[in-house]
């Protein structure tokens, strides 16, 4: 091979390279981007925040979860929210005031309602 | 100068140079980018603290400290009853775990010149939310702004 093909095809490996660097890299930030653990994470997150806000209403209160939970198992202690899917668990913690009480679980149900009733939340189907 | 391939030292010199700074740099930015996707990632999922504190908040001035008609039973939220705004019922309202409450949010509400504090505030302020609220005192009721300290965990 000559001097100039030779530099032809190194700078068609380098292109191949950083081709293949861009590609790897736009794959890993959509991956990150759609991975069920991250919304699973942010799931979870927001029902801590909707029991937050349930204790601070006054009075009996029903919110429906706005996402398709089939895939999910839901449930609620005194003080954590468990969200499981395909055996992944993640966590969230609240504080409830004293004298209320959590608890409840669904599990693969499409509509989960989040009920306060006096000094008790629990989870229902919608 | 060529050796026997014909090679010329000086090409082959600075092929070498160009790829160890080549590789240098392509690892330098692979690894800038996988931090950059870390950070987007905990983005993604983390919520702002401020938010966090907000929803917890609502609880003081809507149903921990807020005025209930004692005929009615109506309660009035944003409306502050002096008469509850009490250490006792802020450690009824909102008291973090003994061993871990430090690694949650933490508050310190000061109304007038009365000062509450959750069981975990060391008096380290992150940031401050003020609210607009009526205060009942007996049958009087004006308005003040309830300051609320927050502590980040620790």
């Amino acid at each position: 091979m000559n001097k100039r093909g030779a530099s032809v095809v190194v700078f068609i490996f380098e292109v191949l390279i950083v081709v293949g660097v861009i590609a790897a890299s736009m794959g890993a930030a959509n991956r990150m981007a759609d991975s069920e653990s991250t919304k699973q994470t942010q799931l979870s997150n927001n029902v801590k925040m909707m029991i937050d806000t349930l204790i601070s209403v006054p009075g009996d209160v029903v919110i429906e979860i706005p996402v398709n939970m089939t895939k999910y198992e839901l449930t609620i202690r005194e003080d954590l929210i468990e969200l499981t899917r395909n055996g992944k668990e993640t966590t969230a913690s609240y504080i409830l005031p004293a004298g209320m009480t959590a608890a409840g679980s669904e599990k693969n149900v499409e509509r989960v309602c989040i009920t306060k009733k006096k000094n008790f939340i629990s989870l229902t189907q919608c | 100068m060529l050796n026997k391939k014909g090679v010329s030292a000086f090409d082959l010199a600075g092929k070498t140079i160009y790829w160890t700074i080549a590789v240098v740099i392509l690892t330098a930015i692979i690894f800038a980018y996988m931090g950059i996707l870390a950070t987007y990632s905990h983005n993604l999922i983390s919520t702002p603290e401020d938010l966090k504190a907000e929803m917890i908040i609502q609880r003081f001035t809507s149903s921990c400290f807020a005025y209930q008609d004692p005929h009615t039973e109506r309660v009035y939220p944003n409306t502050i009853d002096i008469t509850k705004f009490t250490q006792d019922e802020m450690n009824k309202c909102y008291t973090t775990d003994e061993k871990e409450g430090f690694k949650e949010l933490n508050f310190k509400l000061i109304l007038g010149g009365e000062e509450l504090i959750s069981n975990k505030f060391y008096q380290r302020k992150d940031f401050t939310i003020k609210k607009l609220v009526n205060v009942r005192d007996g049958n009087e009721v004006k308005q003040s702004v309830l300051t609320i300290d927050v502590q980040e965990k620790i």
